[in-house]
């Protein structure tokens, strides 16, 4: 046993277990209630997932695209919260007559075909390998971060002020013949390529 | 005013801060957190514009960013290798305000962090991919045969202060953590070779490639060969070395949730050295060879499991063998480690993260009559655990952290490291963090085995044989750390980093009169007597200083960093014999670091490095302060190669960095180097 001040480290575990029982007991148990979640904040991969659900409805892909395929699916790379909140989204939808579907993936060579791949953080130093693999098919790719527009990206999330705003490169997404909802335009900042 | 004054001030203001902290949290009441599934299907509703006005928390609440850690953080990037022209791991981090990097000769370097520098620094805490690179023996780095392929250096992350909360004890002062891409990130092939004056020559070849459909490998080699430093006061310089090195790094990334890292190095190497050691045949200090052949290696394997439902789950384990074949000793020392670490998922406002460790080191020292150790040969067995609780109040603006280390040595004891931590964000870009914490330095072999000659000396017709001796009561130093600091975003262009510190450390080793034994031998004549001089924990210290770092991007194509970090070192009971790492004036007060990257039309880079380091000034140590200025240019003719060109000291021709300890140090001197890179 070392010989350390026992006085001084009993009150430093005093005040240690003192403000662990008030954090837990006090605030962070509390059960969940009914009240309508108005008002409140929200987790950012709520609504990063919240604004993929509504790329369906706002982006247009070319009419050929996924006539083959039985569903439309949404392939998320590697970010495991927006994958959980887009499979509560999207439970029970269709798209253009076709279910919807949602994996997560951990590899790049897993990703199939799909309307759109969103590109979690950790892949953004691999960009060009998923441009490889995607070549010139219609996917939109959403990612988040800085540099994911200028990697090869269409749609990109970026949290400013506490808010989740959009960037878009429609120049990239024009390129395999996607376009994008006006509307949505009007919202995001518009990034043309630098080259 | 006293220093206990100022103690007791910064202690009640930290308590009392925390007091309101918890009072304005229970009186202002808390939102109820509603369902995920609710608060999905409310924002469903949601038009795209009401959307964009969301206001959101703060991003992943699995792994913390390293930007809202509530501690002093630096983390040196793959870029600032690159550009800064590092070619070896203890240079790069010059670069980290607060931390002493210098060398002792061209092999070795003092490395520590907030004071507490010796030759092997005993309170800092290096890994290397999850591996603990710190050893048994005298509690420190051995720097000479930490290496890797540089290019496949992802980041270096250092925490300035104690991590012991989660690292264990020795991460009193730092942690040192350096991460390598995964393999997958390492695809295809690079060569790099270069040459100069002191860099003799050196190269490194890479490849990654895929193994079926799940993996990548990469596998490197690499080699260099360096000079000797510049003499110092006459004594010879002989300090070259030569090191080789292999390794691999295969990463399957298995369906859905898991994945699986398996990576190793091997290292064979020679370092020359002087050391001015007694010696018992002629009477007198002597300057003798110490040239070390140095080899080792390591494996790692590690799992990570990331389910929504179970949280994040990492089991890693290890086996390291180092070896050193020295005059004064031989060390072949043998390491396994287990590691189990999991993240559980939210759970409300908490975000707990728990873990247990085993950790074993045998070794077996071939020691001579100069430096003995007894007995030669030890096991020691460590078992920990460790518990992190993230509370996360006010929607994320005030995050408290607090944890432990629990941990149980069969060498040292049991011991208890536990820390609180505060962040808070007012508003976007602006943070404020205090913490307190507390760490132990456990006791190496060298307090508590080592016995080594300083002198002997008569007196009438005995001859005093003057020993510096470990002892078996020798216990754990501890620190009670105080901490503050605050980050900032001032506009896009500005970024600040300020720290400052409190250290209180307790029973630090120094050295005591032992008993007298007469007639230790008596045969042959003359009569003999031991007179020891022992270890023992009987000094008190405080160390305070503040540390600033700022960014600065007035154009994108001009990037400029500063530091500044100053130090100062208060000594209790001036009537005992310091130990050299407790000394005043083994750190420099100040340092102040510049640094400028700068690209140039035509694919041109031109990167400057300059250092000041304040002179160091005690009974051991009498080192000038220097300012050093690094210039580094690079070209990429084409995107897939680069020639690069570095001179080392531009204007100043050699300085000392650290004076005579044991180690006979030499001078740096000016140097110059040519590189290229080649990448396909």
């Amino acid at each position: 046993m070392s010989n350390f001040d026992v006085r001084r480290g009993a009150r430093v575990c005093l005040c240690l277990v003192l403000l662990f029982v008030l954090l837990w007991g006090g605030w962070g148990l509390q059960p969940a209630a009914t009240a309508a979640p108005t008002g409140g904040r929200y987790d950012e991969s709520q609504v990063k997932a919240v604004f993929v659900y509504n790329l369906l409805h706002f982006v247009y892909w070319p009419s050929s695209f996924g006539a083959q395929e039985k569903s439309c699916r949404i392939v998320v790379l590697g970010s495991l919260q927006i994958a959980e909140n887009l499979k509560v989204l999207t439970a029970g939808e269709t798209f253009r007559g076709k279910r919807v579907s949602v994996e997560l993936c951990r590899r790049i060579t897993d990703v199939g075909e799909c309307c759109i791949l969103f590109v979690g953080s950790e892949f953004l130093p691999e960009m060009s390998v998923i441009l490889r693999h995607i070549g010139n098919r219609p996917v939109l790719l959403v990612g988040e971060g800085d540099g994911f527009l200028s990697a090869g990206g269409m749609v990109n999330f970026v949290s400013r002020d506490r808010r989740v705003t959009l960037e878009i490169n429609p120049e990239a997404a024009r390129q395999v013949g996607i376009t994008f909802n006006s509307r949505l335009l009007r919202l995001a900042r518009i990034v043309k390529p630098s080259h | 005013m006293s220093t206990d004054f100022w103690k007791h001030l910064f202690l009640r203001l930290l308590v009392g801060g925390a007091l309101l902290t918890l009072g304005l949290g229970l009186g202002a009441g808390f939102g109820v957190a509603a369902e995920p599934e609710e608060e999905l299907n409310f924002l469903k509703q949601l038009t795209l514009e009401e959307l964009v006005g969301v206001e959101v928390t703060s991003v992943s609440r699995g792994r913390e960013k390293l930007s809202d850690a509530a501690a002093a953080i630096y983390v040196i990037t793959a870029e600032d290798i690159r550009r800064g022209g590092f070619t070896s791991i203890p240079e790069a981090l010059r670069l980290v305000p607060g931390l002493q990097v210098a060398h002792i000769n061209a092999n070795q370097w003092v490395i520590s962090s907030r004071g507490g520098s010796a030759w092997f620094s005993n309170k800092l805490l290096v890994l290397m991919d999850g591996r603990q690179l710190y050893s048994p023996l005298f509690s420190g780095v051995y720097w000479d045969v930490q290496d890797t392929m540089l290019e496949d250096v992802e980041r270096i992350e250092v925490i300035r202060g104690p991590g012991a909360a989660l690292w264990g004890s020795n991460a009193v002062n730092g942690v040192i953590n350096i991460v390598t891409r995964k393999a997958e990130a390492t695809q295809g092939l690079l060569l790099s070779g270069g040459a100069g004056s002191l860099e003799k020559g050196f190269g490194a070849i890479r490849y990654g490639g895929r193994v079926g459909d799940s993996g990548w490998l990469r596998g490197y080699l690499k080699y260099f060969t360096r000079d000797n430093f510049d003499s110092y006061q006459e004594m010879p310089n002989r300090d070259d070395w030569h090191m080789a090195r292999g390794g691999f790094r295969g990463d399957w990334q298995f369906s859905g949730a898991d994945r699986f890292t398996l990576q190793g190095d091997v290292y064979s190497g020679e370092c020359d050295g002087n050391v001015k050691i007694f010696d018992t045949d002629l009477m007198r200090e002597e300057i003798h060879k110490n040239d070390s052949d140095l080899s080792g290696g390591n494996i790692i394997g590690r799992w990570h499991h990331e389910t929504a439902a179970a949280g994040n789950l990492t089991l890693q384990i290890y086996y390291d063998r180092t070896l050193r074949d020295m005059p004064l000793n031989d060390e072949t020392r043998d390491t396994w480690d287990i590691d189990l670490q999991h993240n559980l998922p939210p759970l409300g406002r908490h975000q707990v993260t728990w873990g247990v460790g085993f950790h074993c080191s045998h070794d077996d020292i071939d020691d001579c009559p100069e430096l003995r150790f007894t007995p030669d040969s030890r096991t020691q067995y460590q078992t920990s655990a460790f518990v992190q609780d993230r509370i996360s109040l006010f929607d994320d603006r005030l995050v408290v952290t607090m944890g432990s280390k629990f941990e149980h040595d069969n060498y040292s004891g049991f011991e208890i490291q536990p820390s609180l931590r505060l962040g808070w964000t007012p508003v976007e870009g602006q943070f404020f963090w205090a913490s307190i914490s507390r760490a132990v330095r456990t006791p190496s072999q060298a307090d508590r085995d080592m016995s080594t000659q300083i002198a002997v000396f008569p007196t009438g017709p005995t001859l005093n044989n003057l020993l510096m001796e470990g002892r078996n009561d020798f216990d754990s130093e501890e620190l009670l750390a105080y901490e503050a600091g605050w980050r900032a975003s001032l506009g896009a262009a500005v970024a600040i980093d300020v720290a400052t510190y409190y250290n209180v450390y307790h029973d630090l080793r120094c050295l005591v009169p032992g008993r007298v034994e007469p007639s230790w031998t008596t045969f042959p004549p003359p009569p003999t007597r031991k007179v020891p001089l022992e270890f023992d924990n009987r000094y008190d210290q405080d160390i305070y200083g503040v540390e600033v770092s700022a960014n600065y991007v007035p154009v994108d194509w001009w990037r400029l960093s500063c530091s500044y970090s100053w130090i100062h070192i208060d000594l209790h009971s001036h009537d005992l014999y310091p130990g050299v790492d407790v000394a005043e004036g083994n750190s420099p007060d100040y340092t102040v670091t510049l640094r400028s990257y700068l690209d140039l039309p035509a694919n041109f880079e031109f990167d400057t490095l300059f250092y000041y380091v304040d002179r160091l000034d005690n009974e051991y140590l009498d080192v000038s302060s220097y300012s050093r200025f690094d210039v580094r240019c690079g070209w990429h003719p084409r995107p897939d190669l680069e020639l690069s060109f570095k001179v080392e000291n531009l204007f100043e021709s050699k300085h000392a960095e650290y004076g005579l300890i044991d180690l006979v140090p030499t001078k740096v001197p000016r140097s110059f180097y040519g590189k290229v890179t080649w990448t396909f």
